[in-house]
């Protein structure tokens, strides 16, 4: 071994950097790899992006207000600037909840087989993502974050205010039913409406978006 | 001197009887705490509901009876009268008055709302007509991204070792 300083030196640095080039390229693969499965997930719709990253959810109160029955009329969703009328919805030849005409996709359902907003149990409201041509009542329903409220005014001029606790998607055929439909420990709302990956036909969306939210207080209108 | 007297006793025996009103004012009251309530007071047919209910001094067993479940008899404890009752899966959906019969012969009465259990959904609604489902998202971006930072990491990997491979030549 004659060889001078000058070449080890050069040895030496290309070793190293290639060892940062090889940890970038491991981080890079890795990182593509993570991302790529992510996308997947989100694509098919079995994973959604909120969901993974958690957007976070909010414990419901301990104690809380009770109403009697009463019809809801409007629905106010400051954050995401939702103000929409409410009529009635009962359920389709499936035995899902109908939804509103499409004529009516500036408009809530109200599920009236169920609870009223501020009774015990989850109060239903089911709203458009969009139409075929544009968006509709519910579109930024995936923005609402824990802790936002919802008001609700009902015909016996009380205004029901919720809290919410989490935003969820499942797919259609595996909805956690006993959690979206029979929870009665408390007054709660439920807004539902379509996301995840279009599939037309008879389902359209594959999955719902799931907003769980409770009562915190009541106003009068 | 003696009308004095008897005028001061007048008036203080008005004074004791104002007294014993006041100090006893919140008897009455007490005897008013009859009530019932029904825990949740909205329920499916075919699901348990807990009763609370109290008669006031009168801690003997009182009954509960409503068009929703029948009679039940409430028991004493810790200082409510206590009771369950299940409701009937047929049970039409409507708003049920509890009536509760105390021993003492007092009442009270509440409303139990029923929600019909065959209206139960099963599944999720149909909301959307498709416009948002082709509006970028939907996790293409990410898809491809990912895709190609795997390429990227791949080429620079063999980059890599190729140039070691030539370092140590």
């Amino acid at each position: 071994m004659t060889a001078g300083p000058a070449p080890a030196t050069v040895t030496r640095s290309a070793r190293r950097s290639s060892r940062w080039t090889g940890l970038l390229a491991g981080v890079l693969v890795l990182a593509g790899i993570f991302c790529a499965g992510l996308g997947l997930g989100q694509a098919t719709g079995t994973i959604s992006l909120p969901d993974f990253f958690g957007s976070g959810s909010k414990a419901p109160p301990g104690k809380f207000p009770v109403l009697g029955p009463s019809r809801p009329l409007r629905i106010v969703i400051p954050s995401i600037g939702v103000r929409a009328s409410i009529h009635g919805v009962g359920r389709d030849h499936d035995g899902a909840i109908a939804v509103p005409a499409l004529s009516l996709a500036n408009e809530a359902g109200w599920f009236t087989e169920g609870p009223s907003p501020g009774q015990y149990g989850p109060a239903i409201l089911v709203g458009h993502v969009d139409t075929h041509d544009r968006p509709a009542v519910f579109h930024r329903i995936d923005d609402l974050k824990a802790g936002a409220r919802i008001e609700v005014t009902r015909r016996d001029r009380k205004v029901a205010v919720f809290e919410v606790n989490s935003v969820e998607t499942f797919r259609k055929s595996d909805l956690p039913v006993s959690r979206v439909y029979n929870d009665y420990s408390r007054p709660g709302l439920r807004l539902i409406t379509c996301g995840g990956s279009w599939v037309g036909g008879d389902v359209g969306y594959a999955s719902n978006v799931i907003v769980f939210a409770s009562l915190v207080t009541v106003q009068k209108a | 001197m003696r009308a004095v007297l008897s005028r001061l006793a007048a008036g203080g025996a008005a004074l004791v009887a104002g007294a014993a009103t006041l100090l006893l004012g919140p008897a009455p009251a007490r005897a008013d705490t009859v009530f019932i309530e029904v825990n949740p007071s909205t329920i499916l047919a075919g699901y348990q509901v807990s009763l609370r209910a109290s008669c006031g001094a009168n801690v003997n067993p009182a009954k509960a009876t409503s068009n929703a479940f029948g009679t039940i008899t409430l028991n004493g404890e810790k200082g409510f009268l206590i009771g369950t009752a299940t409701i009937p899966t047929d049970k039409k959906p409507s708003g049920y008055t509890v009536r509760l019969a105390c021993a003492s012969g007092s009442t009270a009465t509440t409303t139990l709302w029923v929600i019909s259990a065959s209206s139960r959904p099963t599944k999720g609604p149909n909301t959307g007509g498709g416009y948002l489902a082709n509006r970028g998202g939907g996790g293409t971006t990410l898809l491809a991204g990912g895709l190609a930072a795997v390429a990227a990491g791949g080429a620079l990997a063999v980059w890599t070792a190729r140039r070691r491979r030539a370092a140590e030549l």
